[in-house]
């Protein structure tokens, strides 16, 4: 059984020439929460409407619960629950009129939770969508695709516009759904610290592919950033392989490398460094190596 | 609210009719001309009316990314199209049925009744011929709200409905004006649901 919840394969796509994604090829399995990261402008929201069948793609194809983007019946979106950026939910609607749309529209709706999360929030039904805070949209615009009990949660940039008691809400909610048995959760955010804390896998996107592909602790094993001291002055350059970043000044050099390893270690011992020792790395230290 | 506008529009027309009748060259012709006059008018009216509408929803829809956040539920693009669609449908048909309705009763009251309720069908054929002039202004107006700007959103439907109501002046309101435009109500629809089904959803 093919248990890739989000599939992509050599995924194409130019906006007026200009080549947004470039050959992007990606896999999320059931029950992963995965971290798409990429600065802005490198394409995490366009793979995310493709991946939902708003925008076609140039070339490549994509696939979700087994179901090409542009093919999905009303019924396998029903166990999809997107939570856009920017929240565009209908601004003529009182929050109301929108929830109860959603539920006639849903395969499932849990009404309690729905109310859990509303009195959580401390959202007024009666008020127009139009005129809710930027971060009250987001927050209805979870309640709503979280209600439906999806199997799939795809948040694009979700907890832009949340305070921090809001920010902290979310993050619960979204392990709450992740602890229920095979749900997915594909989601893109600037910020990292809540990526490290609830995604298991990451992905960084750059230049329109998929620098990196791999679960967080593996990211931090392979990345190293290392200070060497040494007697006289750091060597300027250095032959070695997969090498992020390399700052030398003085006796010390700072090394950014990828997949350290005893060959490389050995490497590095040729020069006789006085020592050596390792420089502890965020997920957000990471991305601005990467 | 809409019986009352359709009722006045009626009364409207038929006092206009009237009017004309009253002209010696069309008193030649009977007072089914009169009725075919302001039907003819209230046609292109509902014909603006019905554009208007097509092209406000797509302009709103393109605006207010009601689509896109449709698409994002349990909803095909397909069946958001094919319930626009079927509710334009109901509504223009609701629309004529108290149109003819109006028609009936008012002209009732008037001694050329057997003129216009004859055998012959004039009303049906004036009822058939509407629908499908009100269903090709929808399409059209339709495919008219997508465009970036707002000048062709905003006068497209005027220049269509004047389009329209051209060729029922021509061709009068028979069963070859219907078939016209109910393949001209079909292409609309139809491009229209092409578009819709394969546009970026922004």
């Amino acid at each position: 059984m093919n248990d890739m919840v989000v599939k992509i394969e050599d995924l194409y796509k130019y906006f007026d020439g200009r080549c947004v994604l470039n050959g992007v090829n990606l896999s999320v399995p059931r029950g992963c929460i995965y971290g798409l990261l990429g600065r802005n402008g490198t394409g995490k929201t366009t793979i995310i409407r493709i991946l939902l069948g708003l925008e076609p793609a140039t070339r490549g194809a994509t696939e979700l619960l087994g179901a090409e983007s542009n093919r999905l019946t009303a019924r396998q979106r029903g166990k999809i629950g997107y939570v856009a950026e920017g929240h565009h939910l209908i601004q003529n609607y009182k929050v109301g009129k929108l929830a109860q749309l959603c539920k006639n529209l849903a395969n499932q709706w849990d009404q309690k939770f729905f109310d859990h999360l509303m009195s959580t929030f401390r959202l007024p039904m009666d008020r127009k969508i139009k005129k809710l805070s930027a971060g009250m949209r987001a927050q209805l615009n979870l309640a709503l695709a979280m209600a439906i009990n999806p199997e799939l949660l795809i948040m694009d940039d979700p907890t832009l516009g949340l305070d921090t008691i809001a920010r902290r809400q979310f993050l619960e909610l979204a392990i709450d759904l992740i602890q229920k048995e095979g749900r997915t959760i594909l989601f893109c955010s600037h910020i990292l610290s809540d990526v490290e804390r609830i995604a298991d896998r990451i992905g960084i996107l750059r230049a329109g592919k998929i620098l990196v592909d791999c679960s967080l602790e593996e990211l931090k094993r392979r990345i190293k950033k290392l200070r060497f001291i040494f007697a006289d002055k750091a060597p300027s350059q250095l032959h070695l392989n997969e090498i992020i970043n390399q700052q030398s000044s003085g006796r010390e050099m700072i090394l950014t490398v990828a997949n350290w390893n005893q060959q490389k270690q050995a490497f590095m011992e040729t020069f006789g460094p006085a020592s050596c020792s390792e420089i502890a790395l965020s997920l957000e230290d990471i991305f601005i190596e990467c | 609210m809409l019986l009352p506008l359709v009722l006045a529009l009626v009364v409207i027309a038929l006092v206009i009719s009237s009017e004309t009748f009253a002209r010696s060259n069309y008193r030649q012709l009977g007072v089914s001309s009169g009725v075919v006059l302001s039907f003819w008018g209230i046609s292109g009216f509902l014909s603006l009316y019905f554009a208007g509408i097509g092209s406000y929803q797509s302009y709103t829809d393109r605006n207010a990314k009601v689509s896109t956040f449709l698409c994002t539920l349990a909803t095909t693009r397909h069946q958001i199209f094919a319930a626009k669609t079927i509710a334009a449908v109901v509504y223009i048909l609701i629309v004529l049925i108290l149109l003819a309705g109006a028609y009936v009763i008012l002209l009732m009251i008037l001694p050329s009744r057997p003129v216009l309720l004859n055998p012959s069908g004039l009303l049906g054929r004036m009822i058939f011929t509407a629908f499908w002039a009100h269903l090709a202004g929808y399409g059209l107006g339709l495919l008219l709200g997508w465009n970036q700007g707002r000048i062709i959103p905003t006068f497209g439907p005027l220049l269509l409905s004047i389009v329209i109501l051209c060729m029922i002046l021509i061709k009068g309101f028979s069963l070859s004006a219907g078939v016209v435009l109910m393949l001209a109500a079909a292409a609309a629809l139809g491009r229209a649901w092409q578009k819709f089904s394969t546009m970026p959803l922004q």
